[in-house]
């Protein structure tokens, strides 16, 4: 489908699309509200991923990458000028039926963008606190106080319903 | 809860469309540069949005440094003086001198040694005059017109150049031991415009033109190097005849003031030249005489200079039109403080003294300077006793 460069790069990112499309749409999805945000910055994950080229020790290293990348450009664009002063739109709506995943995904997505990646690395992807620590170079105690006050946040904005933070 | 964010987010997939822009985007970023090394896309969001701000910004500032630098230049009016040398100063909205150029080679020679680039208007007359009358174009006998003329569209500027100009002729005449008459008035931009292309200055011009309404075989270049005084007596002269034959010129008032003034002044060298006092009477006093057409002020200054006329026969009358009355004692008082002053000091003075006693013919007056002067204070009491008054104030 795509033409091969001497760096053999789109190889890499047919397989990265095929593999990690998923993964990536999600991060955006916990940070952003926009859909051209969205799609600005799932482009530039992959991008990234061209310009960096291949090069990984491993599948896991290639994923974790992805990981790290995505969320800091998520984070970017948080933080950026224009959308922290400019509120959007066009804000996705929430596309689950069950009421239940709407009301804990609404919890989540209302957290400070500084929780969202430990919710995300931890609930979705199923690392461990070590492997986030390694994945984002961020301390482990940093990142066990970071969960402990984003599941406060999450417990008072569910009103206690959910008991099993675990 | 983990099972519930799991389910929640399973629900959310690329969508097939981003998955191919994303493809086709990277394949054109892959096609056209063999090392895409060029492109860094890692800080590119946020970065170029500051750095479009910066830009834009700078821009911004450089665009408004630009335009205030070009309006500062852009002159709003122009002041064109006359006596013989010709020179006209482009002034700015902050009256501030932004051009200057001389319309002959007098002018050049009056030009030569001032900087007059973003003087105020005033300073820059002041310093003109000065000039004008060191390289000895304003005679001593109080013989020469000085023309002031403002060129501009807009007559509430006109008249605020006109005074402020006159102001600082006759101060700056005042302080350099000058007599002459000042002569203000106004043109619009049109004539200015016309005078450039026959390489006249517009204030002459105009007096030229005064000079064809009146008598039509006159061409433009036969005036052209003439001094305004000439020019001006000539419109009075060509203007009696024209009453006779009732085809006066109207609005020639300020001229025919201007004259008057004129032959007042050499009255009053004739006078001088019979008493003994002739190193005092360099005239000190100067002479206004309202501007025609655009202002209203001319009408004001006008019945000024006539009451005067009709008044002073002798000598210190000029200056009463002065809005500052007290100019009159102080003209006397001037001509005191300056007449020992120059002997000493001031080159500029000492040569109008010299053109004096050439002129005039009074070679014992040199020798006699100081004994004059003292003869001067105490033989006419009156004049001495408003130098008193005067002297101070200057």
């Amino acid at each position: 489908m795509m033409e091969k460069t001497p760096y053999g790069t789109n190889d890499v990112i047919t397989k990265a699309l095929e593999q990690y499309a998923d993964m990536v749409r999600r991060i955006c999805f916990v940070y952003l509200r926009n859909e051209a945000d969205v799609q600005d910055v799932f482009q530039e994950v992959f991008l990234a991923l061209f310009v960096h080229g291949p090069g990984f020790e491993s599948e896991e290293h290639q994923k974790a990458w992805l990981c790290r990348v995505a969320i800091n450009k998520c984070k970017d664009v948080c933080k950026s000028f224009f959308r922290r002063r400019v509120s959007s739109l066009d804000e996705i709506e929430l596309p689950f039926e069950d009421p239940q995943e709407s009301e804990v995904m609404a919890a989540v997505l209302a957290l400070p963008p500084q929780y969202k990646d430990v919710i995300y690395l931890f609930y979705y992807e199923d690392y461990t606190v070590p492997q986030i620590a390694d994945l984002l170079h961020t301390k482990e105690s940093t990142l066990y106080s970071k969960l402990h006050r984003a599941r406060a946040l999450l417990k008072q904005a569910l009103g206690g319903s959910y008991e099993n933070f675990d | 809860m983990k099972t519930l964010i799991k389910s929640a987010l399973g629900q959310i997939h690329a969508e097939e469309t981003l998955k191919a822009k994303t493809a086709a985007l990277i394949q054109a970023q892959a096609t056209p540069a063999k090392k895409p090394v060029a492109f860094t896309p890692q800080k590119g969001h946020s970065i170029n949005k500051k750095l479009l701000a910066i830009a834009c910004a700078l821009l911004l500032v450089c665009g408004l440094g630009a335009g205030g630098a070009l309006y500062y230049q852009h002159p709003v009016a122009y002041l064109s003086l006359d006596i013989n040398p010709s020179i006209e100063l482009g002034i700015n909205a902050f009256d501030k001198v932004v051009t200057v150029a001389s319309y002959n080679s007098d002018g050049d020679a009056v030009l030569s040694d001032l900087q007059l680039y973003r003087q105020p208007t005033a300073d820059a007359v002041a310093a003109l005059v000065q000039a004008a009358a060191q390289k000895g174009y304003v005679y001593s006998d109080g013989s020469t017109v000085i023309s002031l003329t403002a060129e501009t569209a807009q007559p509430a500027l006109a008249e605020t150049l006109q005074q402020n100009a006159t102001q600082a002729a006759q101060q700056s005449l005042l302080a350099s031991g000058n007599t002459a008459v000042v002569y203000t008035t106004g043109i619009g931009l049109e004539l200015r415009e016309e005078a450039r292309a026959l390489g006249i200055s517009p204030g002459k011009l105009n007096l030229i033109q005064k000079l064809q309404q009146l008598d039509p075989g006159i061409t433009t270049q036969s005036y052209q190097n003439a001094r305004v005084t000439e020019i001006m007596k000539q419109i009075i002269a060509l203007n009696k005849e024209a009453k006779t034959s009732g085809k006066e010129l109207p609005g020639l008032q300020g001229i025919e003031n201007a004259i008057a003034q004129l032959e007042q002044n050499a009255e009053k060298e004739a006078n001088s030249g019979t008493t003994e006092n002739k190193e005092q009477n360099q005239q000190k006093e100067t002479n206004e005489v309202a501007g025609e057409p655009t202002n209203g002020n001319g009408a004001k200054t006008k019945t000024g200079s006539n009451s005067d006329t009709a008044s002073g026969s002798t000598a210190q009358n000029g200056a009463g039109n002065h809005d500052a009355a007290p100019t009159e004692p102080q003209d006397n008082g001037a001509k005191q403080q300056n007449a020992p002053a120059n002997s000493t000091e001031t080159p500029g003075d000492t040569a109008t003294q010299d053109a004096d006693g050439t002129d005039t013919a009074e070679p014992a007056s040199t020798g006699a300077a100081s004994t004059a002067q003292n003869g001067g204070g105490q033989g006419q009491p009156d004049t001495a006793g408003n130098g008193a008054g005067g002297q101070n104030k200057k």
